[in-house]
């Protein structure tokens, strides 16, 4: 043992060092730790005092916080809490509630008995109900006094119904720092649980006697957290919120991030994938990350990853050994305590793919349609006009937008400019025939539905099918009722917006009580399948041929085309809705052969109606959910079992389960990240009939077998049998590369469903790739493009649009200038390439009509510098390629540059929905420099609030305004100086007191003062009322030029048509909705005005208005 | 190859047409003797949801288009287009029931009669310069879905 002695006295040094060191306040050796929870205690007696010991030794250094509850019929309280070390509590708050329960907390720092576990005592004035939680905290300040508490909160009440109770938010805390939320009644039988954003640390409840928690969170500065907790009806309830400085000074700077949280893993194939939640950064960026595989709970050995990342591939695990992990966070000043440990996971050689927890959804997702920028379309059923809703899944938002008519059972399907597709509808809502004669078309850029030509026939029911030269025809439907269908088909051309009815052939055979199928082969034909009848026929639209092809020898299934004119037909029953038992019948047919015949494989493992068939990104099928007879009425099924089809073996595998039933109208596609987005189920006869309001993720087995392999470029667009270039470190590893469809899906037939295998040849760094040769391979639009490595594990995919052919760029889109000095910020959306990358940008200013002297740029903004201040410019942008250059952009808007800063709007984001946060995304990056203004909408029966803003990139929110209407709704202002996540894309989020409706807008201003706090208001004014013209006042005057007035418009969503008032610029409007709507504008306020933001809005809506004037930077 | 209709799985075209004649004109019949009672201008919910029906019934379509807010005008488009509907609709008659009032304004119940299906809507209404209007219309229940008999 003599070897350890030297190591003992260099630790020994060391240590002493340390201490020297951090006497001497070097910061590399006193670096701030975040606040971290060590240990609790809890204990409940009818005394006069109780006392209580923590399960482990205390610190010294750290921090003992006392909740107590007392109640008696004589109003005992609180008198004392002492601990054995002779530590001094001081009392932080009390609070009493009706029924006479006091509630108090208590606190000391650990100065005596470090390493001991000395008793806690606490004593009332009088015998009494008590009841104690006790918790040790590491990283808080060591003041001995209240100083220690930065900002509380406290309330009480009597709940009128069960739901969550806050103390209300606290003032805005002035640094970082740990909110303690503290919660008592005097038992009454109910369960509590913590409130949103809160950690539980102490829950006595259900209980008889004295009930209460104790939870926390950690806090930067210039937040308001309120404590929430989830009690039942009819209790007299006390919260408080203390706020307690962190360590060093109070939290006056950056420190240690929080730890991260949600930690989960999932198996793979000697692997396993970690996601957790990124957490706070302690006021400085986080700079890696440190996950801790635990075998069978020991450590292993840690991997640290760069940057703020959410989800890690752990290579070379056992399989069959179980696996837990955690998760610390560490920035400039330090690393977080570790996260809790996650879920235990066991890798294996053959993982049946893992679903993700369901995720609650506002409705029943019939209709899934994927969109090409990463967003869902989705909508229910039985409304007219009907609700549709925008799933963001990178925020988990939902953006509802009216479509024009009731679109329920229509048919979708991609344009192939990315926009969307409907065709038809349900009639009978009011007044009509069953089906519709509706084309609707949906616009991912700018988020609106419009109208198209009608349809020569009404249709319910139909289908929908892209032809090889970018037209669309329609098969089959409903009209006058359900007896009588369209028996013509008819062609839309989007180019002329014109339906033509093939009137020389006729469908009679395919009189669908579902959907027909109908895939383009590539003989450029038409394969449509009745599946009622099982039968099938060539539909030649050119020719106007309908020719009998055969029976399958499956009825009602679920059908894919797993590979250009190869067919997977499986499942079904003989009838549609009465109940008739499934089947597992599976039949397969190769279009391409000379002589196409249906052929039946091996069954599925379970006899399935109404299950989906998904292609993924390896060219497998996945079945999901499905019924055990045609009884469309049921929704617990317990099919829960996935099947994987292997187009190499035509036999089915059983995969893993999911959580939630699924059957007659559930949804599924691919999504880019290989996954598989499943949702809906029920609904079958109104929306009021039970129906499955969620969504489930399923990642498929290729997942878990090791590292993906990722492109890093890839053309945006491309034109047919060309060679394009797809970037990749992984280029020697890559076995295959496949073009997969968007996805258009509902009731079972994904009629967008393509998958293409592509020929490709390895370079370094790269793989030149070979498009479909032709379009009826691949028609016009928007595909996915997967790479596959060795180990068949997928890439997230690139979007790659197919053009007819290739040609110069369009013109760029949204030109837009910011003036600056003698100079101009100009930004602009990408456009279309043309088939061919583009190789630049020229920017041309304009005074007036006259050109300037034109910039050449390779991005999409530019500093065009060398202007004339007090002179009005417009700039007009052109790309050009290989082929050729653009068409010039409209012009953009008129900018006056100025020695001093004028603001100017960039751009502008909103989103709505219920829960306890809400978060939206900028369109584009954001620029350091700039200043976001954020307002938030809050809504519900008990009165929620806003609490709190943040953004992924850390900066600090300022609350300037909070204003409550006359039917409870509020809207507050919040802004913060963007000082970091410049270049990107920002996540802005609103938290609120408890689940409500809430609605964020945000916008992103050039030119504003960038001072912290609110030393960038110049004034701010709110007023509220009902009447049809919304104003906020007059502020008082300007102190300044070009200061800018911005006026905020809320209400609770009465449908109203919106309009800015005179004299503003509308930047934000959400109206009209049933929800949240919401408003911004603004206009630049000279010196001495005194600017009043009015909204155009209609009488007896209870509405919000406030009116900001920022300071000019 | 022609395929034919199985008769175990396609409901005939009618059943029992006489009774299902009867019925409907029956139920016009109260349905019209309470509108003569009891109706007015659309000064009620219910009285604004009577009179689209009865209009759309009638093809009366200014009438019933002028009932309508903007976002559920949108669905047809322009007056014609809805007279188009309802011309072409098989609606027997229909029965307004209760009205349930709403922050925004009110929701009202009503059946709708055509031959082979019948469904129960609320219909949302909302003041619009003190007249009530349609904003929405959502079915309850009906008494089949897509493919029951």
């Amino acid at each position: 043992m003599g070897f350890l002695r030297p190591r003992r006295a260099r630790v020994l040094v060391a240590a002493l060092l340390s201490l020297v060191l951090v006497g001497l306040g070097l910061p590399g050796f006193a670096a701030a730790v975040a606040p971290a929870f060590v240990q609790k205690a809890s204990a409940r007696a009818i005394a006069a005092s109780k006392a209580v010991s923590l399960p482990g030794n205390v610190t010294t250094g750290n921090r003992i916080v006392v909740q107590v509850g007392v109640w008696s019929s004589g109003n005992a309280t609180a008198k004392t809490v002492k601990d054995a070390a002779n530590n001094t509590y001081t009392k932080l708050t009390a609070v009493t509630a009706s029924d006479g329960t006091e509630l108090s907390v208590w606190s000391a720092p650990v100065v005596n008995g470090g390493g001991t576990k000395p008793a806690i005592t606490v004593t009332a004035t009088a015998k009494a109900d008590l009841g104690i939680a006790v918790a040790e905290y590491s990283g808080l300040s060591q003041v001995a006094d209240a100083t220690v508490v930065d900002q509380k909160s406290q309330a009480t009440g009597t709940s009128t119904v069960a739901g969550v109770v806050t103390s209300g938010p606290t003032p805005v805390t002035t640094g970082d720092g740990l909110a303690l939320g503290f919660y008592t009644d005097s038992g009454f039988g109910k369960t509590l649980a913590a409130g949103a954003g809160f950690t539980e640390r102490v829950n006595v409840s259900p209980t008889s006697d004295m009930e209460f928690v104790l939870e926390d969170r950690p806090v930067g500065i210039g937040e308001q957290p309120s404590a929430g907790v989830s009690t039942g009806a009819g209790v007299p309830w006390s919260v408080a919120t203390i706020v307690f400085k962190a360590a060093q000074g109070g939290g006056n700077g950056p420190t240690a991030p929080g730890s991260p949280t949600s930690v989960t893993a999932q198996a793979g194939n000697a692997s396993a994938t970690v996601n957790w939640t990124v957490p706070p950064n302690g006021g400085s960026p986080i700079t890696s990350l440190t996950v801790t595989p635990y075998a069978n709970g020991t450590a292993q050995t840690p991997i640290v990853i760069s940057g703020a990342v959410a989800t890690l591939a752990v290579p070379n695990l056992t399989n069959g050994t179980s696996y837990t992990f955690t998760v610390a966070a560490t920035n400039t000043i330090g690393t977080s305590a570790p996260s809790a440990q996650s879920n235990a996971v066991t890798p294996t050689a053959s993982p049946q793919g893992q679903w993700a927890p369901a995720m609650n959804w506002p409705f029943v997702a019939v209709h899934m349609v994927a969109l090409n920028n990463g967003k869902y379309l989705l909508w229910d059923g039985w409304h007219q006009p009907e609700p549709t809703y925008l799933w963001d899944p990178a925020t988990n938002n939902f953006t509802t937008i009216m479509a024009p008519d009731s679109i329920f059972c229509a048919a979708n399907a991609h344009l192939p400019d990315g926009r969307v597709l409907v065709v038809g509808g349900y009639g009978v809502v009011s007044t009509g025939e069953l089906g519709i004669k509706d084309t609707t078309i949906f616009d991912p850029t700018s988020n609106t539905w419009s109208r198209a030509a009608d349809m020569h026939y009404p249709r319910w029911y139909p289908s929908v099918t892209e032809l090889p030269d970018g037209r669309y025809v329609t098969i089959s439907g409903n009209t006058s009722d359900a007896y009588t269908w369209a028996e013509h088909p008819e062609v839309y051309d989007p180019a002329n917006n014109t339906w033509t009815v093939l009137s020389n052939v006729n469908t009679s055979q395919i009189h669908e009580v579902e959907y027909p199928f109908a895939y383009l082969a590539p003989n450029g034909k038409v394969f449509t399948m009745g599946p009622s009848e099982d039968v099938s026929y060539w539909l030649d639209v050119n020719n106007q041929t309908w020719t009998p092809v055969g029976a399958s020898g499956v009825i009602n299934g679920s059908s894919t085309m797993y590979r250009p004119g190869k067919i997977l037909y499986s499942g079904g029953s003989t009838t549609v809705s009465d109940g008739a038992p499934a089947m597992a019948n599976t039949s397969v047919i190769d279009l391409t052969a000379p002589t196409a015949a249906w052929r039946q494989t091996a069954p599925m493992k379970t006899a399935r109606d109404f299950h989906t068939l998904t292609t993924m990104a390896d060219g497998k099928v996945l079945a999901v959910g499905g019924a055990p007879s045609s009884d469309q009425s049921k929704l617990n099924t317990n099919i829960l079992a996935t099947e994987i089809w292997d187009p190499a073996t035509e036999q089915w595998s059983t995969g893993a389960s999911m959580s939630v039933p699924r059957q007659y109208h559930q949804t599924a596609l691919l999504m880019a990240d290989g996954r598989v987005l499943v949702a809906g189920g029920g609904h079958h006869i109104s929306a009021t009939v039970p129906g499955q309001f969620s969504a489930e993720i399923y990642s498929p087995p290729y997942l878990f077998n090791g590292a993906r392999p990722t492109i890093t470029a890839a053309p945006a667009s491309t034109a047919y049998a060309q060679t394009i270039a797809v970037a990749t470190p992984d280029a020697a590893d890559i076995s295959a590369v496949n073009l997969v469809s968007m996805g258009a899906n509902t009731h079972q037939s994904d009629m967008d469903q393509r998958f293409v295998p592509l020929q490709f040849t390895k370079g370094v760094g790269k793989l030149d790739v070979q498009t479909p040769a032709g379009a009826t391979l691949a028609p016009p639009g928007d595909y996915m493009l997967f790479v596959l490595n060795s180990a068949g594990v997928p890439s997230v995919a690139k979007t790659v649009r197919i053009l007819p052919s290739i040609s110069a760029p369009s013109a760029p889109s949204a030109v837009a200038a910011v003036a600056g000095n003698a100079s101009a910020t100009v930004t602009w959306s990408a456009p279309g390439d043309g088939g061919n990358a583009i190789t630049g940008y020229t920017v041309t200013p304009y005074i007036g009509a006259t050109p300037q002297t034109p910039v050449a740029v390779t991005g999409t903004t530019a500093q065009v510098t060398g202007l004339t201040n007090s002179t009005a410019y417009t700039f007009r942008v052109t790309a050009t390629n290989a082929i050729g250059t653009s068409a010039a952009s409209t012009p953009s808007n008129s900018v006056t540059p100025s020695a001093t800063p004028i603001p100017g709007y960039v751009q502008q984001v909103t989103g709505r929905g219920p829960g306890a946060e809400r978060a939206v995304t900028t369109p584009s990056a954001v620029q350091v420099g700039d200043r976001l203004v954020v307002q938030v909408g809050v809504w519900n029966t008990v009165g929620s609030r806003a609490t709190g803003v943040r953004d992924s990139a850390g900066n600090v929110y300022t609350k300037v305004s909070s204003i409550v209407g006359t039917d409870n709704t509020e809207q507050s202002v919040w802004t913060a100086p963007i000082t970091s996540g410049g270049g990107q894309k920002l996540t802005v989020t609103a938290s609120v007191s408890s689940s409500a409706d809430v609605g964020v807008g945000v916008v992103e201003y050039s030119g504003l003062s960038l001072a912290t706090g609110l030393g960038a208001v110049d004034s701010v004014l709110s007023n509220k009322g009902t009447t049809a013209v919304a104003s906020s006042g007059q502020t008082t005057a300007s102190t300044d030029n070009n200061h800018l007035a911005v006026g905020f418009y809320v209400d609770s969503g009465f449908s109203r048509n919106l309009t800015p008032g005179a004299g503003f610029t509308q930047r934000l409007n959400s109206s009209p909705a049933g929800d949240m709507e919401m408003l911004i504008e603004d206009q630049l306020a000279v010196l001495g005005a005194r600017p009043n933001a009015t909204v155009n809005t209609v009488a007896n809506t209870p509405w919000m208005v406030t009116t900001v004037v920022f300071k000019h930077a | 190859m022609t395929a034919t209709a199985t008769p175990d799985t396609r409901p005939p075209l009618t059943r029992r047409p006489g009774v299902l004649l009867g019925v409907g004109a029956a139920v016009a019949a109260v349905v019209g003797a309470q509108f003569w009672l009891f109706g007015t201008a659309e000064d009620t919910p219910a009285a604004a949801v009577s009179g689209y029906f009865r209009a759309a019934i009638d093809e009366d379509c200014p009438r019933a288009f002028d009932l309508l807010t903007d976002p559920v005008r949108g669905s047809y488009g322009t007056v014609e287009r809805l007279c188009e509907r309802a011309k072409a609709d098989t609606m027997v008659s229909f029965q307004v029931g209760d009205t349930v009032t709403t922050p925004e304004g009110a929701k009202v119940t009503v059946t709708l009669v055509r031959p082979n299906l019948t469904l129960v809507d609320a219909v949302t209404m909302v003041q619009v310069d003190g007249k009530w209007k349609i904003a929405s219309f959502e079915v309850l229940s009906s008494d089949r879905g897509h493919g029951q008999p």
